[in-house]
């Protein structure tokens, strides 16, 4: 069954330099530029509003910013925390604090020294789900290394093998309980929180430095990921992919040898990853040659269990198959791990159904679709056509996260491209 | 007059005030500026007063001289000291030194600096010592350039000219002869560059990293009668930056495009950036546009044809670090000087999109007509 994606806002020289990188939460979508910026497009416009009115824009660094994650969470006490991390080409990280409701914003100072002295490249925030795990940053080095942090929102630090702990034990006095009543009613454990704990909570973000993967040589770490299921994987320059247990900071499974080994020709840098959101898939997009390809892996064994293929027609390319016929920059899952969205530098963005391996829809983007004619960027500063321009990044968006006609109840997608545009795009059908 | 150690160790109150006594007393001989005098006869009296002071008054010197840092070295003869060896390295290579250039000013011929060192490779060890050491020398005794020494480096930059060029204070075998790709001649600060025929024909002044590209291009020289092109073989020597130099203020009114070509690479950059700017003006040429090799525009050829993939490697660590300071670097600048803030954004483009990339590439894949009727 194919999808049918609808274009419903767009905006041309959305930046002064190109768009790297592309994060979406619930109250925006957040863009990261060469220009030194990020700019937060707020997602749900009134009737009147245009996005380049409404757009936050967040000074970060002269050398430029590559990669911007955000954090979204309600904690205790209804206290809502967005936070972006960005990276600059200097290798440093930055973190903003964004109130969501006023648009106002405040950098915030979450590395030591120590931890400043590096230089990063991927950042990623992991939102747990589970009261007792903490969330999560990572960021990678450029000599490959992993680090992973727990994030605390409070001045009071969750224990997370002390909640595990208490979590086990209460668990077994429910099941217990369960079995001592006879008539199958289970009787609640009345909550641990109560009011005067809830009162004690102080707002303090703040990271705990866990610890470090380590590469088993040197190589630019390129990319990161967390699954749902407690594990991190690490993307690298050479097509290696690490994937090691959250909790331990271990190593478990090293996937190497995607396509064609030993030649320059065939380089397979790692460009993205993503764990599916139940973590049960890693898809990892890495380059062969000049072409794209998309491989997905089942994270319980560490088995590959297929590659996203277009059929192709080409005489020229015999050997392999490909996603994209250009590098693949950013993969990107929906909310329930059906479909995975690819972006390249063929200036495509791709759905594919993941059970089947086939694809369900193709945009092919253009510079020229630019709705306001003024703010089309035909040719780059080099006087390069950027017609057809890469895509550098693809997210999904949950449904009711953008505003607009159909948003309520169709996902969406939004993609920056090297024409300094940000897309935006519903899923058509359905109401 | 106090004669035994007796005697010397009674006046010394301390062991160091002793061993200072009992030290030789040392000749202290300033290298320095000679205004009123040449340099030959100036390098003669320097040498003709440490003569004089060992084997007539059997004195011992001590050699004061400029680094280029802006700090003294001394050095000592005789020096009694377990690290007595460096130091007899240290004046032993400057006096070695000193009497090269009074040979050499002498006889009127100018050497190269690989020659020098080759003259006794077991003193210097390494030809980068030379340099060091002629640096020494250029700063204590104020010059400008170390062209006054009649030591040259090795040229290094190639040139090609559909014209001929010629040069007042060169001689006449050092000229660039017309449709010949040749090395770039020794040409001093002072020295004129001109031309006899009509240039209007020149269109072009083309600046490329490398040699392959240079030779492939200089093959027909009849497809290039209106560029004049030149190499400096990757990082430029002084002499190619300087002959650039000459060439933008003889062409400063006409309408000449400068075009600089390097590999897609964050050392390609890094070149480029070597012509452009230098602390000292004579070294600039600052008319150069940056024109590529951009990454992008190889990555969307080797797209359009597979045969081509060769050209597209990783990045190596070095490539990384390099390409983040200059990025820092450019950005510092354009802050402070936004007058060459369009230049700047196009190099750090360009060094953002190979770092987001991963990748780098070699201009040699660009096709030739790319490199002239661009």
């Amino acid at each position: 069954m194919s999808k049918i994606f609808i274009s419903t806002v767009n905006v041309g020289k959305a930046h002064d330099a190109d768009i790297f990188g592309v994060s979406v939460v619930n109250p925006f979508t957040v863009t990261c530029s060469g220009d030194g910026s990020i700019k937060l497009w707020k997602n749900k416009l009134l009737d009147d509003e245009s996005a380049k009115d409404t757009v936050i824009e967040v000074f970060v660094h002269k050398t430029g910013v590559h990669h911007c994650e955000t954090l979204h969470t309600v904690e205790k006490g209804g206290n809502e925390i967005c936070l972006i991390a960005c990276v600059s080409f200097s290798g440093e990280i930055f973190f903003y604090s964004v109130d969501v409701k006023s648009g106002k914003y405040e950098k915030l100072d979450l590395l030591n020294a120590a931890e400043k002295k590096r230089s990063y490249w991927a950042v990623k925030w992991f939102k747990s789900e589970d009261q007792v795990v903490c969330h999560r940053f990572a960021a990678t080095d450029v000599k490959g290394n992993t680090l992973v942090w727990r994030f605390h929102p409070f001045t009071e630090e969750l224990d997370e093998e002390k909640a595990m702990k208490q979590k086990k034990t209460d668990e077994e006095k429910n099941a217990k309980r369960r079995g001592e009543s006879s008539g199958g009613e289970i009787e609640k454990v009345p909550k641990q929180e109560d009011d005067e704990q809830l009162e004690n909570l102080v707002l303090s973000p703040h990271l705990v430095l866990q610890g470090e993967i380590q590469p088993s040589n040197p190589i630019f770490a390129t990319c990161v990921d967390f699954s749902g299921k407690g594990l991190i994987a690490t993307g690298f320059s050479n097509g290696s992919v690490q994937v090691a247990q959250l909790s331990t900071l271990r190593p478990i499974y090293n996937f190497e040898g995607f396509g064609i080994q030993g030649t320059d020709q065939n380089s397979n840098t790692v460009r993205a990853l993503k764990f599916s959101p139940m973590g049960s898939l890693l898809a990892v997009a890495n380059d062969s040659g000049s072409y794209g390809c998309v491989t997905l892996y089942e994270t319980d064994y560490g088995e590959r269990i297929g590659g996203l293929t277009v059929p192709t027609h080409s005489t020229q390319t015999s050997i392999g198959s490909y996603a994209h016929n250009g590098w693949v920059f950013d993969l990107s899952f929906n909310s329930t791990g059906e479909y995975l969205a690819t972006c390249g530098y063929d200036s495509k963005v791709r759905v594919w159904d993941v059970k089947s391996k086939e694809r369900v829809s193709t945009i092919n983007l253009s510079a020229g679709d630019i709705e306001i004619e003024e703010d089309i960027l035909m040719v780059d500063e080099n006087g390069d056509s950027l017609k057809n321009p890469p895509v550098m990044g693809v997210r999904y968006i949950n449904k009711a996260v953008r505003g607009g006609m159909g948003s309520e109840t169709n996902e969406g997608l939004c993609c920056v491209c090297l024409d300094r545009s940000v897309r935006w795009y519903r899923e058509a059908g359905g109401s | 007059m106090v004669s035994t150690l007796a005697q010397l160790m009674q006046n010394a109150e301390s062991k160091e005030e002793l061993i200072t006594k009992l030290e030789p007393q040392l000749r202290i001989v300033h290298m320095s500026k000679d205004a009123d005098n040449d340099i030959k006869s100036h390098v003669k009296s320097m040498l003709g007063l440490m003569t004089n002071c060992v084997e007539q008054h059997h004195q011992g010197i001590e050699v004061v001289c400029k680094n280029p840092k802006g700090t003294s070295t001394k050095v000592k003869f005789p020096y009694e000291s377990m690290k007595g060896d460096q130091q007899i390295t240290k004046i032993s290579i400057l006096l070695t030194l000193l009497k090269t250039v009074h040979n050499k000013l002498c006889s009127r011929e100018v050497s190269t600096i690989r020659d020098v060192y080759y003259g006794n490779t077991e003193l210097f060890k390494s030809q980068s010592k030379v340099v060091q050491w002629f640096g020494v020398l250029q700063h204590s005794m104020g010059l400008k350039s170390r062209d006054v020494f009649n030591v040259v480096p090795a040229q290094k930059g190639l040139c090609f000219s559909p014209v001929n060029l010629y040069f007042t204070r060169a001689t006449a075998d050092n000229d660039v002869v017309a449709n010949k790709a040749g090395l770039i001649p020794y040409i001093s600060q002072d020295s004129r560059l001109f031309w006899k025929e009509d240039i209007s024909q020149i269109r072009k002044i083309i600046v490329i990293e490398k040699e392959a590209v240079f030779n492939k291009l200089t093959i027909n020289p009849n497809d290039i009668q209106h560029c004049i092109l030149v190499t400096g073989k990757g990082y430029p020597d002084f002499l190619t930056r300087l002959f650039l130099n000459k060439l933008q203020k003889l062409t400063h009114s006409s309408d000449i495009d400068w075009e600089v070509y390097t590999d897609a690479d964050p050392h390609g950059v890094h070149i480029s950036l070597k012509y452009l700017n230098n602390e000292e003006e004579q070294y600039n040429c600052q008319k150069l546009a940056f024109k590529g090799a951009f990454i992008s525009r190889l990555v969307n050829q080797t797209l359009d044809d597979t045969n081509k993939l060769g050209q597209i490697l990783d990045l190596k660590p070095r490539d990384i670090s390099l390409a983040t300071k200059l990025i820092q670097q450019l950005s510092t600048e354009t802050e402070t000087e936004p007058t060459n803030q369009t230049r700047n954004k196009t190099f750090k483009t360009e060094l953002q999109r190979q770092l987001f990339y991963f990748k780098k590439a070699e201009m040699n894949s660009l096709s030739i007509d790319f490199y002239i009727n661009s």
